[in-house]
Order: C-alpha cells, then structure tokens, then sequence
C-alpha cells in the first residue's frame, strides 16, 4: 500500500494555501461575501487579501464585484461553478487522505 | 498565515453559514422587551394604568427602530455575507413545522390546564439546544440556558412559584435575560472570531 503522504502531492496548491484555503471555504458556506469579511474573519492585511484573491480570480474560482451601497465602495466575492466543485473535490481528497493516514501501517 | 486546522476551517464555514445568527446585539433589544413584559405582572413593576402602556409601547417601537441600525453596525464593522437559503432549507422546514409549533403547544398547555410540571421549560430547553445546533454550535452560553429553562420546571413543581400568570412573569424574565446575556455573549463570540486586523500585520485567522 502506497504511503498517503505520497498522495500530499497530488493536493492542489492554489487551493491548499492556508489563506486561500479559508477564503474558499468561507466563501463555499455562502452565496457571497464583502471583503471586509474576508478580511476580518482570515486576519489577512488589505494587499495580502487581494493578491489571493487576484490569484484566484485569475484561477477562475472566484468572481470579483467592485460596486456601491449607499455612496459606500463595496467589493463582494464569490465562488463561480469551477470554484465551488474545485473546493469540494478538495475537501474529498483532504478526508480520502485522513482517511487512508489513520489505515497506513508502515512496512516493518 | 499559519497552517490551519480541521476545527479552524469548520469554525469559519458555521460562522459564515449562520452569520446573522451570530450577530448577537440583535437580540439584545428584544430580551429587554420580553423582560419588561414578565416584570408587568410582578410587584417589582413600578409602573400603573396609562403610563404603563405607554411605556411598553414606546419600548416596542424604540426595539424596531433600532434593529436596522444594529444591522448597520454589523454591515461596517465585520462586513456582509449573503446566505445560501438552499442550505438552510431543512432547518427552516424542521423550524417552522416542528419545533415552533411544539414551543406554541407548550406555552398554551401550561397556559390553559397549568399542569404541576412547567411543560415549557424542557420543551424550550430542547429548543434552545437545536437553536445552537442548526446555528453553528459553539457558543457554550446556550447549554447554560437551556439549563436555566429546565430549572424552571422545577421551581414550579417543588412549589416555589404557582402554575398560571406567575410563573410566565417568571418564565418571561428568564428568557428575555438568555436574549440579553445570550446575545451580548454571541457578539462577544463573533469578535474574537472576526477580529480588526492592522494594516501591515498579518495576524491568525479564526
């Protein structure tokens, strides 16, 4: 049996990155989020936010919307379809990987 | 940003999930309205006749006029989230079809043929309890209310306060005081979940 953390590899590492692995999944468990809640709830600083999110926009797993409430400037993300299954595809593999780590035995 | 863990990112999709149930300084005007209503019917009410109508009035309509503005303080200080109403469908249907009517039905039966056994304090105890489940559990306070409620049934049944109006002042102080100190240790929650971060330091999330 292969060793699972052989597996590790295989993970996505767009996804993977802590930061960008909390917005995703922030963003999965809604319909969408302004920045300021990204912000507040991954304790990322205004630039650092935005260069992930860029990343994965460009990825095409989040749109971005930059508009107005009452005279407010107000960017609001969420996840597209590619970026919804790509997070849940994630967390399958995350749990097949738990999974086979609690089986492992290594080889005496 | 450091590694996260299962439990960092479970806590972030509860939170965000049930965001505005979170938001606890929403319920903190109403607890109040509640508890001026349970405190009506004591000797504590220092109020009588046309000024105590007026008051409770006055109190209803500055709850409602301050619920958009707490709405507005949670809007700009911790940001907006929309809900995914598909995936609360089962709660709502399992809310409004079950649990509801079970909480009307034991208000009406206490209220109606006063039993020895104060049949609304498990009953919303059990209520309080699926509230913090299907809420996003953490949130520790609503195991310590939903104890509050059960208590009640025993203050009525040992004979410390009788079936019938009394006992609902006294049912109606508890609950509008699980609002307030609920609430206030709900948002309490929330800030140390969302957390401000200064600009230049990338802090820990959750």
């Amino acid at each position: 049996m292969e060793p699972p953390y052989k597996s590790l590899a295989e993970l996505d590492r767009l996804i993977h990155e802590p930061a960008r692995l909390a917005i995703l999944t922030a963003l999965s468990s809604c319909r969408s989020a302004d920045f300021l809640y990204l912000q507040r709830l991954t304790g990322l600083s205004k630039g650092n936010l935005s260069s992930h999110l860029a990343k994965l926009e460009v990825a095409g797993l989040v749109t971005i919307e930059k508009g107005y409430v009452a005279k407010t400037p107000t960017t609001t993300l969420s996840l597209t379809k590619e970026g919804r299954s790509g997070i849940e595809r994630h967390w399958k593999r995350l749990g097949r990987l738990r999974a086979a780590a609690l089986e492992w035995q290594p080889e005496s | 940003m450091h590694t996260m863990n299962p439990g960092e990112l479970e806590r972030i999709r509860s939170v965000t999930s049930n965001y505005f149930f979170w938001q606890g300084l929403r319920w903190v005007p109403l607890g109040l309205v509640i508890m001026a209503f349970g405190l009506r019917h004591t000797t504590w009410w220092p109020l009588a006749g046309a000024w105590e109508e007026v008051f409770l009035f006055a109190l209803v309509v500055l709850v409602m006029a301050v619920s958009p503005l707490i709405g507005r303080y949670y809007r700009r200080t911790f940001g907006q989230v929309r809900d995914d109403p598909e995936a609360h469908r089962r709660r709502e249907v399992v809310k409004w079809f079950f649990v509801y009517p079970l909480m009307t039905s034991s208000l009406v039966i206490d209220l109606v043929f006063k039993p020895a056994l104060f049949v609304t304090g498990p009953v919303w105890a059990g209520g309080i309890l699926a509230y913090r489940r299907s809420t996003g559990r953490g949130r520790p306070h609503y195991l310590v209310a939903s104890l509050c409620m059960l208590v009640l049934s025993l203050v009525q049944w040992l004979g410390f306060v009788e079936p019938g109006r009394r006992m609902f002042s006294v049912f109606g102080l508890v609950l509008g005081a699980i609002y307030v100190v609920g609430g206030l240790l709900d948002h309490r929650e929330l800030c140390q979940i969302l957390r401000p971060v200064k600009e230049g330091q990338d802090g820990a999330a959750v």
